[in-house]
């Protein structure tokens, strides 16, 4: 990094999660060390070979809203971001001041989209034999006539930004990051940099998925990710969810009396082929902390990006290992994959947040994530634990 | 720079085909298109990609249009083989298509509408039957520039961008930001989408975005004429690598233009229409321009979004006389969508191309089907035929369904 005059930190956090529909909320359900894997609710899910997930519960978008009309052009991702985002800006103090909201950057990540099966599927249903949807005509005509005409609005993965931004008047830079799992943590990293180079003086930035829809279900179903483990558990747990973090310049921060909570230190991405024995991760590690200005030593805790027990967990030991030499033994590593489920792209950020909220010390954290082609994302970020509990 | 268009697979041929002013618009041939109001694209001709990699096998057209704009690219730039490039990214903007249409609409059709609730069961068996192995890895956007950062042992950062329609000018954005803060010395950035397949052209007929001029598809894309009913999907992808001056100076690179700025911002008003003010295309415009060092006056020509809609015209038109003031009608600005029609979150990457072929040539195509003048489009749109002119600076917008705009500037390259 070269511009590095300007110093980014966070003065907010709001989470959904499988854990509760707040960062406090979600933060004491980890401390008890609850477990997110209950019987997915949402929809009948037996038909896969596990129909556990770690889903969000009695989750109401309403009181997020500014603007209720809005909430029937959204899905599942994009409620989860715009009630992120509320709270984070809440716990920031953000004013609703306009010149302010020019300056108010958006960017999420999010994997995909779920394309809305139940909705199509409703266009598509017949009452007697099944529709041949081979037959292009045959299936256009059910589209065309049946579908909600604002299907593809609804769907598309920029909506999480644009409805935060519509919702909070946020005018500044405004993007939408899909780098499959790590595009949450992605989307930090770069939103950091937005600030850096004076594109904006705060952005809301995060991540906001979900797993626990059929197509997602599908495709762990035939990787074999919700086999169970021999102890009867399965080994992963899809989950859904949502860290939006206002991040700020430093000083404007602290001139309108903000609590910083934590300053993003440093960030990298990079990527490797997923056969290689060259981890992207080593790479990002030892980025992140150059960025950073840190010595492996300076790092208390790492957040994983992957479940114990699980060939990538190897892996990500062995690039910590490999970036953190002998400093690798002594420091904490914090997987929140039980706790909140793989919430996909809202994973890192989700991680993140947890691991800023039970930092005891104000000593360095790394976070991680890791995509299935091998890509790799790493933030460094100083926690301000006395802030923190005062908040 | 790389590009795989309905104007042609390289970019000689595109270039010479915009110049000419020839639409590439035709009648849909890929699927049965006849239960649809809008029948008609502008389909790039896949004989003409180039054969790819092996590790692209199986994945879909948004990736391959991708893998080969990039190899294209890649080679113009003349990067000689490196077993790595330490420094190096790619960025690319890609649309959302994952799955097969059998994969993802059978399941639908196969679930029993007897029960009162929707039949979970039924669909969740068809789809697990269904699923082609690999199905979501294979097809994932997210993956395009790990693979592509792989073939080519590029080790900077990786990322996928998707502001739909924005999404080409906001990966090129990205790019520069990431060598501007010394992230990477060089990146691979651009935009790949193709929407022309039978949930794709549904779900804008769903929107009532397009054109429905079927009879004449060579002269259903008319940006800013009175006529306008809509815009015509296209498809393709673009890619450019951007390189750090002092990189490509040393290694003796061939310079087509300066990427001098980037703007992005919000309408934070509506998903479903732009601000009737241009607020966010405006703010971008200002920004991109303003992060290049430049004034509004120093800005000689625009790739407009021109999308041949009846709000994107005139809404742009507005945004900018907003950001030009009375010099607005002094600017050159062509749709290149007039020609390759909307190419989604490909088309900015293609205008990017278009833009610094603009400075590289001296040259500005022209805005075809230009024919009724619309009171509220007043500008000069280069209509119908390509000019000649001195163009130092070039600026183009981008704007997405959600709000999202982005603008860039390009500078010309002096010898």
């Amino acid at each position: 990094m070269t511009v590095t005059s300007r110093r980014v930190v966070i003065t907010g956090i709001g989470m959904v999660s499988a854990r509760g529909n707040s960062f406090a909320e979600t933060l004491s359900a980890v401390d008890r060390q609850e477990r997110a894997d209950r019987r997915i609710a949402l929809f009948d899910a037996s038909g896969f070979s596990a129909s556990l997930g770690a889903e969000v519960l009695g989750f109401d978008p309403r009181p997020h809203f500014r603007m209720a009309k809005a909430l029937k052009l959204t899905d599942r991702t994009t409620q989860f971001a715009v009630a992120a985002a509320a709270m984070a800006l809440a716990q920031a103090g953000w004013p609703s001041d306009e010149t302010f909201c020019e300056r108010l950057g958006v960017l999420i990540g999010v994997s995909g989209s779920d394309l809305q099966a139940p909705e199509v599927a409703r266009a598509l249903q017949s009452d007697g034999e099944p529709v041949p949807v081979d037959q292009i005509p045959v299936f256009a005509d059910r589209i065309l006539s049946r579908l909600n005409p604002l299907w593809l609005l609804i769907n598309l993965p920029n909506m999480p930004s644009a409805h935060v931004a519509i919702q909070f008047g946020a005018r500044g830079p405004n993007s939408t990051v899909m780098t499959d799992w790590v595009a949450g943590s992605q989307a930090i990293g770069e939103a950091a940099d937005w600030i850096r180079g004076g594109e904006a003086d705060a952005v809301l930035a995060g991540g906001t998925d979900t797993a626990i829809q059929p197509f997602a279900l599908a495709a762990f179903d035939q990787a074999g990710l919700l086999s169970a483990s021999p102890d009867g558990r399965p080994r992963f747990v899809p989950g859904e969810g949502a860290a939006v973090l206002m991040l700020e310049e430093e000083t404007h921060a602290l001139s309108r009396g903000a609590t910083v909570l934590g300053d993003i230190a440093g960030y990298a991405s990079a990527s490797s082929p997923v056969d290689s024995r060259d981890h992207a991760l080593t790479r990002t590690i030892t980025a992140a902390l150059g960025e950073a200005g840190w010595r492996p030593s300076d790092v208390a805790q790492i957040a994983l990006a992957s479940l114990d027990g699980t060939p990538l967990r190897a892996r990500e030991d062995a690039a910590i290992r490999a970036a953190l030499d002998e400093c690798a033994d002594s420091v904490v590593r914090v997987d929140y994959q039980p706790a909140v489920g793989h919430a996909l792209a809202a994973l890192g950020p989700i991680s993140l947040c947890l691991a800023i909220g039970g930092a005891a010390d104000s000593r360095g954290i790394l976070c991680n994530a890791a995509g299935y082609s091998g890509q790799a994302v790493t933030l460094a970020v100083l926690p301000r634990p006395s802030s923190m509990s005062a908040s | 720079m790389g590009v795989i268009s309905a104007a042609g697979c390289d970019t000689s041929t595109f270039w010479h085909n915009l110049v000419a002013g020839r639409s590439a618009v035709a009648p849909i041939r890929r699927f049965d298109v006849t239960a649809y109001p809008s029948r008609i694209a502008a389909e790039v001709d896949e004989r003409d990609v180039p054969a790819l990699d092996e590790r692209w096998a199986g994945r879909g057209r948004i990736a391959r249009y991708a893998a080969a704009a990039a190899d294209l690219a890649i080679a113009d730039a003349n990067i000689a083989r490196a077993p790595a490039w330490p420094r190096a990214g790619v960025v690319i903007a890609a649309g959302m298509g994952s799955y097969t249409h059998n994969e993802a609409f059978v399941p639908s059709a196969l679930a029993r509408a007897s029960q009162p609730e929707f039949d979970w069961s039924g669909f969740t068996e068809a789809l697990r039957r269904g699923l082609e192995p690999f199905a979501a890895e294979r097809r994932t956007p997210g993956s395009i520039p790990a693979l592509i950062a792989h073939q080519y042992g590029l080790q900077g950062p990786v990322m996928t961008v998707m502001t739909a329609c924005a999404g080409g000018t906001q990966a090129i954005g990205d790019a520069l930001r990431w060598i501007r803060h010394g992230r990477a010395d060089m990146v691979v950035a651009g935009g790949s989408d193709s929407e022309i397949y039978p949930m794709g052209l549904a779900s804008f007929c769903l929107l009532g975005a397009l054109s429905k001029r079927n009879e004449a598809p060579e002269l259903a894309s008319c940006p800013f004429d009175g006529q306008r009913d809509g815009f015509v999907i296209g498809e393709g992808a673009a890619v450019l690598v951007l390189e750090e001056r002092d990189h490509a100076v040393q290694r003796g690179a061939r310079i087509y233009a300066e990427v001098a700025g980037f703007g992005s911002s919000c309408d934070a008003f509506r998903v479903t229409d732009p601000h009737p003010d241009g607020i966010g295309g405006g703010l971008a415009m200002t920004r991109a321009i303003a992060d290049a060092g430049l004034t509004p006056v120093e800005i000689d020509y625009i790739t407009a979004h021109g999308t041949s809609t009846p709000a994107n015209d005139r809404i742009e038109t507005l945004a900018i006389r907003r950001v030009f003031g009375d010099r607005a009608s002094l600017v050159f600005i062509s749709s290149t969508k007039s020609m390759i029609g909307h190419a989604t979150v490909a088309a900015g990457a293609l205008e990017a191309v278009a833009c610094a072929l603009t400075l590289t040539h001296q040259q500005i195509h022209p805005t075809i089907n230009y024919r009724t003048p619309d009171p509220l489009c007043d500008l000069d749109y280069v209509p119908n035929a390509a000019r000649t002119a001195r163009v130092e600076t070039a600026l183009s917008n981008s704007f997405a369904f959600g709000g999202q705009s982005a603008s860039l500037v390009f500078r010309r390259e002096c010898e």
